[in-house]
């Protein structure tokens, strides 16, 4: 009795060993497995080896392994025309088990009788003896030759049961091929073309625009920028101050509005970086009397609070020291409404009336309060404030070409953006500022705002020029509160100094500017802001002017100005300016 | 030997040869050169609607600079150098005589207008003021776009819009339809779905809009306001394509656009006629249906900016001669403090009628015109590319030129003068310098006896002087192998027809001759080699090679030529 590893393996052995093992008997016992499972082991393992040695010598060669591990991948035709990779073809893989099958069956059949040859040649004694020793010998050669080119023929069987298992269909054919051997070279150029196309045709991914690409269209097509800041109704951003020399500003509005903006409402409270707020209610008609021209009236009515946090005062006068720093805090409520005519497209006459009730406060800054330094006579207006009755009327003829439609714009509440190249605007202002409450603050002011603009090399070049004079006066006894006096210096005028830097009762100003296109979204300048502030017309002095000079950049379409940033100096020193829109 | 490794063996030998023979390839094939792209042959199913924004196209193109920049030799030629019909373009005055009426009719049908029409939609996108109506007299309801002049420029940009329509057709492009038409305001109504798109969103169209549009139209001298109508495919408009990559929807789309010859080609074009907001927006594509299959189509659109229009206003001095963004002169500008000064801002300003707007052949550089932003097509122009361009545009004759001009009905004659002149300088500057890139070799043909005729394309058109001769050298071509046998020697010709040598056109199916053209103004012109097949009646003109990609020099080479920075290698 000798132990063994693998019945199955031992029982084999009755066709390698036929002649060793043959009529002898073999006990076998195991604890593995049963007796019928033994049996039909022992039954199956001559097979099986044949099998195996079938297989083993189709995956030593790489080629046919391929070719099985082809027939076992998803890969398959559909009509042969074109791949179809990743897909189970379940016709072809039973195709190949069939062939497969049958050439097993028939290599063991052949394998079988090579066996029985194979034993047959071992009874010899049934042969004749002696003389006929050489037939036998030969007998037994024949026999084992044909046994091994039966063996060998069952392996070329199953060898060709696996190609023609893989080829069994014609398209079946052609993709095996393919695999193994390309397609036959292409005869045309048309064929290549199609062959790319079909390939391409199979690969098709089409891909997604990238996050800042959709946010962009998105932005575009909803017009997201207009919702944002100038929608026909609802909640917006209001942007900007309509206050000369107000800082960067911006804040939450509403707006209601019909479908063609006969009128609109709009609520907004807006905040700048300079602390200056203004809360307004206001209603606008575009064209107030249809009847009479189209476009001909405008109308506008409002209910505004506002306020700058901090102002600073450093004394009436040309000459007031810089050194003399005091805040405060002033608001003011206004109460008014506009009626105008547009004479011609470049000619308008506006007529204004306004309650106007101001108020002073001491600001929570650190520095020294107004209220602490000036008083009444050296700060008019600073311990009561009136409120006033302020009737106007202006003029305006503005023929610059940054009106539509020549160029672009974007118009952000009233500030000019927009770039003029040639033309000019002249801007006439009477007000009237009536004290209702003291009577002693009634005064007028005239404010004459000239614009020229000379445009040189087809206006990627333009020389600004801008003439500003504010000019009051005041009946006897009457005097104007310092709060409402012309300044100089600020983001507009007088760029280099700070805000509201110099203040009396007169002001003139003068401003040029050379403004120079780098290209079609970025600008440059060059300027001289130079001005005054006077008690009386007469003691105007061109000695007296304050001068300051800079550069900046300014980033727009067509030398527009969306965003200024001016370095100025010659003032109480370097000056930096974020604005936007042009200074003039 | 073990039956399996007979086989495999017997597998690798062939797939070893099928290896080599497919890699290779024979230079030509049995159907070159192929005069059509089949590029219709798979159905198109996941076409989907692909829309551009404005300022990304803007943005990427200027600083991305997107697709391959690479001057090879363009990949959609054939093998005589020429673009083959496809769904991109069609041969029209480059190939064929187009009569007068031809040319100025273009995409169009013979359509008439009334001038009551009905809005049914605002316009929601693009500069220029406009919307869509139907005409009331128009039976098939057909809704057309609307589009109008700026007041100070009466028809301005009308004009440039079918005046471009008519020349892009016939340079072959596939453009939509485009008509002038009038509309009586006294007589525009407002259909009752009409809707407008606006920053709260889609609402009805209201008289206040119309109110808009009207008050920012030119008005002619009867009140009625003058527009094109533009005919829109809605339902199967698949949006735009770009000027580099391919159409990711599209299987049939297998050529990059960069490296389309008609794509770097319309560069020649767009400078032609100053068509300097040619970018991907003012492209379509649009979806075609054939027996029962769908193939995409691929169009040229929107010329309200070309000539002297851009659209609302007349062009800037910068259009055409400088990118929107150019680093070098900005920074040149700024730190001179304005003092530098572009070549462009010294060109007088073109005494030109309100209809035209800015538009002139002064200062005008074929070579040096560039469109509002980069684009990779365009700056893979090479030499050949344009050289094809110019060859049609050398095509248009004076009369057509002004015949097409007509087309956009100006009222004042001065304008179709101006901008007529203006054209007809531009294409002579245009043949100057681009029918003079390459050698201008093209057209050849041999005869069944063995004569050679060919054309000099520069010459035809009067452009660069009579060249001093052409040097011809035969030889027989092996087209599985790609080699020539030389034979004879050289022989020299001044006239454009010559006889191949005895010998040569027997025992081989191809031939071959490389001729070089002497030419004292031009001594870089690279050897054009032509190639002929044998066939059962004669010889057939197979291919054409202008040598820009195989290092074939001139005997004569001495200087790099002018035109190297569009040139091949």
């Amino acid at each position: 009795m000798i132990a063994v590893d693998d019945i199955g393996r031992f029982g084999a052995r009755a066709l390698t060993d036929a002649a060793t093992l043959n009529r002898r008997e073999i006990d076998l016992a195991g604890d593995v497995r049963t007796m019928p499972e033994a049996a039909g082991i022992l039954t199956e393992a001559p097979v099986d080896l044949m099998f195996s040695m079938v297989t083993a010598s189709g995956g030593r060669c790489s080629w046919l392994r391929r070719l099985r591990d082809y027939a076992q991948s998803p890969h398959a035709v559909t009509d042969g025309q074109s791949w179809q990779p990743n897909r189970h073809n379940p016709r072809s893989h039973r195709k190949i088990a069939t062939v497969c099958g049958a050439g097993s069956v028939g290599g063991f059949a052949l394998a079988v009788i090579a066996r029985e040859m194979s034993t047959a040649t071992r009874d010899s004694s049934a042969l004749p003896t002696a003389a006929s020793t050489l037939d036998r010998s030969i007998f037994l050669a024949t026999l084992r030759s044909v046994g091994v080119v039966v063996v060998l023929a069952a392996v070329a069987l199953t060898h060709t049961a696996h190609l023609g298992a893989y080829g069994f269909a014609q398209g079946e054919m052609n993709e095996v091929h393919a695999v193994a051997t390309p397609a036959a070279a292409p005869q045309t150029r048309e064929e290549i073309a199609a062959e790319q196309r079909r390939a391409r045709g199979q690969d098709l991914q089409p891909t997604e625009p990238g996050f800042v690409e959709r946010t962009m269209l998105t932005l575009s097509n909803d017009r997201l920028m207009d919702r944002l800041f100038d929608p026909r109704h609802g909640f917006f951003v209001r942007v900007g101050l309509p206050v000369e020399g107000a800082s960067f500003a911006a804040g939450p509005a509403w707006r209601a509005s019909d479908a063609g903006r006969h009128y609109t409402f709009t609520a907004s409270l807006v905040g700048s970086i300079s602390r200056e707020w203004l809360g307004e209610l206001a209603v606008q008609i575009p064209d107030a009397l249809p009847r009479l021209g189209r476009d001909r009236f405008f109308a506008n009515v409002s209910i505004s609070r506002s306020g700058r946090v901090s102002n600073e005062f450093w004394g009436l006068g040309n000459s007031s020291s810089k050194d003399d720093t005091t805040v405060f805090r002033l608001t003011q409520t206004v109460v008014g409404g506009t009626f105008g005519a547009r004479l011609t497209p470049w000619l308008s006459v506006a007529g204004t009336a306004a309650r106007l009730t101001p108020e002073i406060k001491r600001s929570e800054s650190s520095t020294r309060a107004t209220t602490k330094a000036f008083d009444e006579s050296t700060a008019p207006g600073l311990v009561g404030q009136p409120t006033f009755f302020r009737p106007g009327i202006t003029v305006d003829l503005d023929y610059r070409d940054s009106l539509p439609p020549t160029r672009t714009a974007v118009r952000l509440d009233p500030l000019p953006v927009a770039a003029a190249s040639h033309g000019g605007r002249y801007q006439v202002n009477f007000a009237s500022y009536h004290d209702r409450d003291f009577d002693q603050y009634s005064f007028r002011k005239t404010t004459i705002d000239l614009q020229q603009f000379v445009p040189l090399l087809h206006g990627y070049r333009v020389l600004a020029f801008r003439a500003l004079a504010v000019l009051s006066d005041t009946s006897d006894g009457q005097v104007m509160p310092f709060y409402l006096s012309p300044t100089y210096g600020g983001l507009n005028v007088g760029r280099g100094y700070p805000t509201f830097r110099f203040r009396d009762r007169n002001l003139l100003a003068l401003q040029a500017e050379y403004r120079y296109q780098l290209n079609g979204l970025v600008s440059a300048a060059v300027f001289v802001d130079s001005g005054q502030v006077a008690p009386r017309v007469g003691a105007i002095a061109w000695s007296q002017f304050k001068t300051t000079y800079g550069t900046g950049v300014r980033f727009g379409a067509s030398g527009g100005a969306a965003l200024r940033f001016d370095l100025a100096f010659g003032g109480d020193g370097p000056t930096f300016i974020f604005g936007l829109g042009h200074a003039f | 030997m073990r039956f399996d490794k007979v086989i495999a063996g017997a597998l690798v030998a062939f797939l070893g040869l099928v290896a080599e023979t497919r890699g290779a390839g024979p230079r030509f094939y049995a159907d070159d050169p192929i005069a059509v792209d089949h590029d219709r042959l798979i159905d198109v199913t996941q076409a989907h609607k692909i829309d551009l924004d404005d300022y990304y196209d803007f943005l990427k193109n200027t600083f991305a600079a997107p697709g391959d920049h690479r001057k090879v030799h363009a990949v959609n030629v054939n093998t005589l150098d020429e673009v083959p019909d496809s769904s991109w373009f069609t041969n029209r005055i480059g190939v064929r005589a187009m009569s007068t009426r031809e040319l100025v009719r273009g995409p169009n049908r013979n359509v008439r207008f009334g001038s009551a029409w009905t809005v049914v939609r605002g316009k929601n996108r693009g500069f220029s003021p406009g919307f869509r109506a139907i005409d009331r007299s128009d039976r098939t309801t057909t809704v057309y776009q609307l589009e109008v002049d700026p007041p100070a420029h009466p028809e301005m940009q009308t004009g440039a819009e079918v005046v471009g329509t008519a020349f892009y057709h016939a340079f072959g492009y596939n453009t939509v339809e485009m008509y002038l038409a009038e509309v009586d305001p006294a007589q525009l109504q407002i259909a009752p779905r009409a809707w407008i798109k606006d920053a709260n969103g889609r609402r009805p169209f209201v008289q206040h809009d119309l109110d808009l549009i009207l008050k920012n139209a030119a008005r002619m001298p009867n009140g009625h306001v003058r527009v094109t109508a533009k005919l829109l495919d809605t339902d199967d408009d698949m949006g735009r394509f770009e000027y580099h990559g391919t159409r990711d929807d599209d299987p049939n789309d297998i050529y990059p656009h960069e490296h389309r010859r008609e794509l770097r080609g319309s560069r020649v074009f767009a400078a032609w006629l100053n068509h300097d907001d040619s970018r991907a927006l003012n492209t379509m594509v649009t979806r075609q249906r054939e027996r029962g299959r769908s193939h995409l189509q691929y169009h040229i659109v929107d010329f309200g900016s070309t000539l002297g229009s851009a659209t609302r206003f007349p062009n800037e001095a910068q259009e055409g001669h400088e990118y929107t963004l150019a680093r070098r002169p900005s920074l040149l500008t700024l730190f001179s403090f304005g003092f530098y000064v572009q070549p462009w801002l010294r060109l007088p300003d073109p005494a030109t009628p309100p209809a035209v707007g800015r538009f002139s052949a002064d200062g005008f550089d074929p070579a040096a015109w560039v469109a509002n932003y980069p684009k990779a097509a365009y700056d893979n122009m090479r030499a050949d590319d344009a050289f094809w361009a110019a060859r049609i545009v050398a095509r248009f004759s004076d009369e057509a030129i002004r015949a097409i001009v007509r087309s956009g009905q100006y009222s004042d004659p001065a304008a179709v003068a101006v901008l007529a002149d203006a054209i007809i300088k531009r294409r002579d500057r245009i043949k100057d310098v681009w029918l003079t890139a390459v050698n201008p070799i093209v057209n050849a043909t041999l005869s069944p006896a063995g004569e050679l005729r060919f054309e000099n394309a520069a010459a035809r058109f009067d452009v660069g002087g009579r060249p001093e001769g052409y040097a011809l050298r035969w030889s027989r071509f092996d087209n599985v192998t790609d080699t020539h046998t030389p034979v004879g020697d050289e022989v020299v010709v001044t006239d454009t027809r010559a006889f191949a040598p005895s010998g040569v056109l027997e025992g081989s199916d191809y031939v071959s001759v490389r001729i070089e053209t002497r030419h004292r103004r031009y001594p870089t012109w690279v050897p054009v080699r032509i190639y002929f097949r044998r066939t059962s009646d004669g010889w057939q003109t197979v291919g054409l090679d202008r040598g820009l990609d195989s290092g074939e020099t001139s005997a004569r080479r001495t200087n790099t030529p002018r035109h190297a920075a569009a040139g091949g290698s």
